[in-house]
């Protein structure tokens, strides 16, 4: 349902929470003239947009996203909803820009080349972004992928293409700094999460000892994988989870396989400063189970002390967050245990180089 | 008659001969062993169990090992494999050394692929041990003997790549530092007695005495500055810049050969502002003595470019630019 919000009309009242929304989204915001309001709408108009804009909320009325409407909650449910909501904003600041003659620079900045068939930004047959917008019917094509530094993202409508060539940057991406992005991450560890269903099954890939080892992907070391050691019940094969097979258990427990009343006490190492809360396991692996693939490595430091490494990538922005755990062998099977651990979050990964340089 | 009989009877044979050259594999052991009995015991139970994995590839059912190769838990053990591992090797000779193992001898990098494992998966290394007498003891896929002792006891890499992980975290909350404008954090980054240099690009008059016209060449100087000098300079720096937006890429970390806790950050910087832009190579050297409070000892700078070519890569500041005492 559209309505039309001005600064002329005062009727509809907008509320927005402050913490919650980027300074990139304030700005846009601030840009439009709209006051600082709780939306109720999801799509409304502003008077200098030649295309309507999309606003999205989450259930607590904490903004998520602005941006020009061209997608439509079908499409991103079925492409990457950071990448079309990337482009959705993107293209909102540019209009914004353009009014003072800072598209092209930001761009510039950015690394982000926009071509309209097959013109580049600037050029004759494409010098206004607000004017192709206001002629922007509905998409039919829309493709997008990264090679880890580069996106690159081809839409199509009636004859014509647009296509996007921009750095696979977390930062860039989401419209959110480091310290945005790691407090965001520090109030969804900290909010209400839904518990989580255990049920995934797996294939054996090979025999090791009494048990079965799964098939798996790794993350830059062979030792750091999201393999399950399993073991085999009538025909199934279930997540190996006794204290027969306590580094196995461990293994599979911080790779999510197996539910844990563990706690953490969790230094989270956020934008310079250190937060301190305590969780359960389980809710880490709830935060990030619908987003993000989880790599684990366990390793033992001597007198039965245990430390672990997960890694949840998020391949989509290309970052990911890193907690290490530090246990013993014989309290991780003791009820009421909380496990000391520290997380950084937020971690780029699409700008390195070489990370393993001796 | 008689001669197209005997043409099919060799055609026949010729085939038969050829199918089973196709699933037979010699195991041949070149180091590793003098006792010649042995020896050649091993390459033939060797030889008879992949030749028969082949074989169970080609005609179906389950490998059928004779009980002199090995005893009775251990096919056991082989045939449970197979019913989620079946195998092929697809070479017809192997060349190996043989190992000492605890217990006995082992074969290892056999090659193998995995009928049921994906494209990325199938191709793998068995190893196969054996008793002391010859006999086939144990069958296992080589990646998941590594793996599963990296499982188990991860060895020092993975505690490195933390820590390199950590120092992308830290240079990531330093870039934000500068585009947030956060001189106190800046302050609290770099080490009181940090050495901070800086490249700057001069152009040089030049005589030509062929043209008798002067000629300018770009070189680069290099200018020292304290930690008071450089937050001095960036604070007035953030006053007249409306926004900061610095941009790192091509980031490798190197770790210092002698101290463990000191490492080397090369990467790429872009730096716009309101009133400026550039492109150049920044330095840091970083100290972990103090793992919740890491600290920058060293900053360079230098440009990308200058005389309209790439700065040498000879020319860049690296970890062994500097000797560090500690």
């Amino acid at each position: 349902m559209k309505r039309i919000a001005t600064l002329a009309i005062i009727s509809i009242t907008l509320i927005i929470t402050a913490n919650a929304q980027s300074k990139i989204q304030a700005e846009i915001i601030e840009a439009l003239g709209l006051p600082a309001s709780e939306y109720r709408e999801e799509t409304l108009n502003a008077p200098s947009i030649k295309k309507e804009i999309t606003v999205e909320y989450d259930k607590n009325g904490e903004l998520l996203h602005i941006g020009v409407n061209i997608f439509g909650k079908r499409m991103k449910q079925q492409y990457a909803t950071p990448i079309c909501n990337f482009i959705e904003r993107l293209l909102l600041e540019l209009c914004i820009k353009e009014k003072e003659t800072q598209a092209a620079s930001h761009l510039n900045a950015k690394r982000i080349e926009i071509l309209y068939n097959g013109i580049p930004y600037g050029k004759s047959g494409f010098r206004n972004i607000n004017s192709m917008l206001g002629q922007m019917t509905d998409i039919t094509t829309f493709t997008s992928s990264h090679n880890g530094k580069m996106y690159h993202a081809h839409m199509e409508y009636g004859a014509n293409s647009i296509d996007f060539s921009f750095p696979a940057s977390r930062e860039l991406i989401q419209g959110t700094d480091k310290k945005e992005a790691d407090e965001a991450i520090a109030r969804l560890l900290r909010g209400n999460l839904e518990p989580r269903k255990y049920t995934k099954s797996y294939e054996a890939q090979k025999k090791s000892g009494a048990l079965y080892i799964s098939y798996s992907k790794h993350f830059m070391l062979d030792s750091i994988n999201n393999q399950i050691f399993l073991e085999k019940k009538n025909s199934s094969y279930t997540p190996v989870y006794n204290k027969k097979y306590t580094m196995e258990s461990i293994k599979n427990t911080f790779t999510g396989a197996c539910p844990t009343n563990l706690k953490l006490n969790v230094s989270h190492k956020v934008f310079n400063k250190n937060l301190k809360y305590t969780i359960p396991l389980e809710k880490i692996f709830s935060a990030f189970e619908k987003d993000y693939e989880c790599f684990t490595a366990v390793s033992e430091t001597g007198k039965g002390q245990i430390e672990v490494m997960t890694i949840f990538l998020n391949n989509d922005c290309n970052y990911i967050h890193m907690l290490i755990t530090k246990i013993s062998k014989e309290n991780f099977w003791k009820h009421g245990i909380t496990a000391e651990a520290i997380l950084h979050s937020n971690i780029p990964q699409h700008n390195i180089k070489d990370l393993l340089k001796k | 008659m008689r001669k197209k009989g005997l043409l099919l009877i060799a055609t026949m044979l010729l085939s038969m001969t050829a199918h089973a050259q196709l699933d037979l594999v010699t195991v041949e052991i070149t180091d590793g062993i003098s006792d010649t009995t042995l020896k050649e015991t091993i390459e033939s139970n060797a030889t008879i169990l992949i030749s028969e994995f082949n074989r169970t590839i080609m005609e179906g059912g389950k490998p059928k090992l004779p009980k002199s190769i090995c005893s009775k838990e251990t096919t056991e053990d082989i045939l449970k494999m197979w019913k989620s591992s079946p195998m092929s090797c697809p070479v017809s000779s192997i060349k190996e050394k043989l190992l000492s193992s605890p217990g006995g001898y082992q074969i290892r990098n056999i090659p193998i692929t995995l009928m049921n494992a994906p494209d990325d998966k199938a191709d793998q290394d068995l190893v196969i041990n054996f008793t002391n007498t010859g006999e086939i003891d144990n069958v296992m896929i080589a990646i998941d003997e590594n793996r599963y002792l990296d499982v188990i006891s991860a060895n020092i890499s993975v505690n490195d790549l933390s820590r390199r992980q950590i120092i992308v975290d830290f240079v990531e909350n330093f870039r934000t530092a500068y585009n947030r404008k956060d001189i106190n954090f800046l302050n609290s980054v770099f080490s009181d007695n940090a050495l901070i240099i800086t490249g700057k690009v001069i152009k040089v008059k030049k005589n030509s005495d062929m043209a008798g016209s002067l000629m300018s060449q770009e070189k680069v100087i290099y200018q020292k500055q304290s930690k008071a000098q450089y937050l001095e300079n960036l604070k007035r720096c953030f006053k007249r810049n409306k926004y900061i937006d610095i941009t790192f890429d091509s980031l490798e970390v190197l770790r210092h050969p002698r101290y463990d806790d000191i490492y080397g950050v090369n990467l790429k910087q872009y730096w716009n502002s309101s009133t400026y832009s550039d492109i150049g190579y920044v330095f840091l050297l970083i100290d972990f003595k103090d793992d919740a409070q890491p600290c920058i000892q060293v900053r360079t700078w230098q440009p990308e470019k200058y005389n309209g070519k790439q700065i040498n890569r000879n020319e860049i500041f690296t970890l062994s630019s500097f000797n560090i005492k500690r």
